[in-house]
């Protein structure tokens, strides 16, 4: 009977997101449905091309331009993942400091909310000073963006762990180590995979955002090309293309997550607080 | 020394210990002067109402939180810091997700350095005589409140402690399990032979499983009673309906009363 208590919710939870064909086909419908209405409202208004062209217009610019579209997306693909590989390997480290001592907690913390403070688009024209017309602007901005929503979700899945479990490890001689090892890390892991998948959509605004400020190739570089020839439907094409690429990411980043939680038992949807307690 | 030969003989000492956490304005007392013998393969119970610092004089004697004075020795050795050589259950059952319940079981074992092959083998053979036998592969989530308990205990002493610590272990349990890991708890700790501190805010728990219980004041707990439980440690559930252990029952909630934390409204 309590089998049935414990577990009911959960089940329930799943079942209703996953059952039903109109649910799997709510997404898709919804997205057809919008084209729909924007090729509509475009006809009726005859809203003129340059300011907003029609799908079919966005959709022949993008087989025309398809070959610069795909070299601008990979320099741009690149420079995201390099920006947000950047801000994981930095972000992780940093969140277990934080969460390793009050000392440095109360050292790093203040400091980290003030580099959020800073608009990261403000620096960009510094780091183009810095670091010339390459690539090293793109992915530091990316970076930048990343790495903040990395560090609080590592370090608040760090110290998702239960008081009495650490004691109950400690009861069992388990060093500092040996506890991070054996408990807060995995803990910490569906919280982890939480603020990836944030921060990699991050990722691909700040790569952009770079280019914009200067560049000479990427997504956001050809977009302010097509801006400036008034070509209207390669603009809609690039922002087809970089919303592509992000949501791509996001759920690249999810079926990582979701891999990882076959390993890790009980982190579906970063439910890491609910699989611990009852 | 007559004393430190009667410590050795102790599996917990608890000697004049209080407790004081420091808020911001003043210090509260949690626990004052709290004093507490028991001897090996005694079951002893401590039962209080809610803050009343059963849970805190728990931790004490694990070594997992300070004693603001006083003295604590398990096994014959001062505590100064976490205690291992005993087994610990929470009310929560902490079993840690993403690994299964042998799994978790062994924790205990791994983190300790014990590797044989046997201690998988007593892991298994606990399982199974706590009925979880075909669910050693299973994950927590896929288990019962219950279930997840009983794995929970069976991490405490797959270790073969001489002493186990339990604060509230059946408190998150509905009343019918709750019945049934009291009844398989007593089996378990018989057959192990084991000196078992068991916190709990049920009465009838206590007299039941207990060889002794120990009762609780309010905030700051101290020391009210100590009552001895002579009836036989093979107790059946219909015990509970004998005159001798509703005896025991209404002498403690008589002290609850007495001191204020059970209050009895006149019926109209």
């Amino acid at each position: 009977m309590s089998v049935a208590t414990a577990k009911a919710p959960k089940a329930g939870r799943k079942k209703r997101g996953s059952s039903g064909v109109i649910q799997n086909l709510a997404a898709p419908l919804t997205v057809v449905g919008l084209i729909v209405l924007w090729a509509v409202v475009v006809a009726v208004f005859n809203v003129p091309s340059y300011l907003v062209p029609g799908p079919a217009a966005v959709w022949q610019s993008t087989v025309e331009n398809s070959s610069e579209i795909l070299k601008h997306t990979w320099v741009t693909l690149w420079e995201s993942l390099a920006g947000f590989g950047l801000g994981v390997i930095i972000g992780i480290p940093l969140a277990i400091l934080i969460t390793s001592s009050k000392m440095l907690e109360r050292i790093i913390y203040p400091l980290l909310v003030a580099s959020q403070a800073i608009p990261k688009v403000a620096l960009a024209p510094l780091l183009l000073v810095w670091m010339g017309y390459g690539l090293g602007p793109k992915i530091v901005v990316a970076f930048l963006l990343t790495f903040f929503p990395v560090v609080v979700n590592t370090a608040s899945g760090l110290a998702s762990v239960p008081g009495e479990m650490t004691m109950l490890v400690h009861s069992m001689g388990a060093s500092r180590w040996t506890t991070f090892r054996k408990v807060r890390f995995p803990s910490a892991v569906p919280s982890m995979m939480a603020g990836f998948k944030v921060a990699v959509a991050l990722a691909v605004v700040g790569a952009v955002v770079g280019e914009f400020v200067g560049s000479q190739s990427g997504l956001g570089y050809y977009l302010l090309v097509a801006t400036g020839n008034f070509d209207t439907p390669l603009v809609f094409a690039c922002v087809l293309a970089l919303t592509i690429m992000g949501v791509v990411l996001f759920y690249l980043m999810s079926a990582v997550g979701g891999l990882l939680g076959r390993w890790t038992r009980g982190m579906d949807g970063g439910e890491s607080a609910g699989s611990w307690s009852s | 020394m007559s004393t430190s030969t009667e410590q050795q003989n102790h599996v917990v000492d608890i000697r004049g210990v209080s407790k004081s956490y420091d808020t911001k304005r003043h210090s509260v007392l949690a626990l004052a002067e709290v004093n507490l013998q028991m001897k090996p393969g005694e079951f002893v119970s401590v039962v209080g109402p809610s803050g009343c610092g059963k849970s805190t004089l728990l931790k004490i004697a694990a070594g997992l939180h300070p004693s603001s004075t006083g003295h604590v020795s398990v096994l014959g050795s001062e505590v100064t810091g976490p205690v291992t050589e005993v087994g610990i259950v929470f009310q929560q059952h902490l079993l840690l997700p993403w690994r299964t319940i042998l799994q978790n079981v062994l924790l205990q074992t791994e983190i300790r350095g014990m590797k044989s092959a046997d201690v998988k083998d007593r892991a298994v053979k606990l399982l199974e005589q706590v009925g979880l036998g075909e669910f050693i592969d299973r994950y927590p989530d896929q288990l019962s409140g219950g279930m997840r308990q009983r794995a929970s205990i069976v991490r405490a002493i797959v270790h073969d402690p001489e002493l186990i610590l339990m604060d509230e272990p059946f408190g998150a349990l509905d009343a019918m399990t709750r019945d049934q890991m009291q009844l398989d708890f007593q089996g378990l700790s018989r057959d192990e032979g084991k000196t078992v501190l068991f916190i709990t805010h049920s009465i009838d728990e206590a007299v039941f499983l207990s060889d002794r219980v120990i009762v609780m004041s309010p905030r700051p707990g101290s020391i009210e009673e100590e009552i001895i439980i002579d009836l036989p440690r093979h107790r059946p559930l219909e015990l509970r309906n004998e005159p001798e252990f509703a005896k025991y029952s209404r002498h403690i909630r008589e002290l609850f009363k007495g001191m204020g934390v059970l209050q009895e409204r006149k019926a109209s």
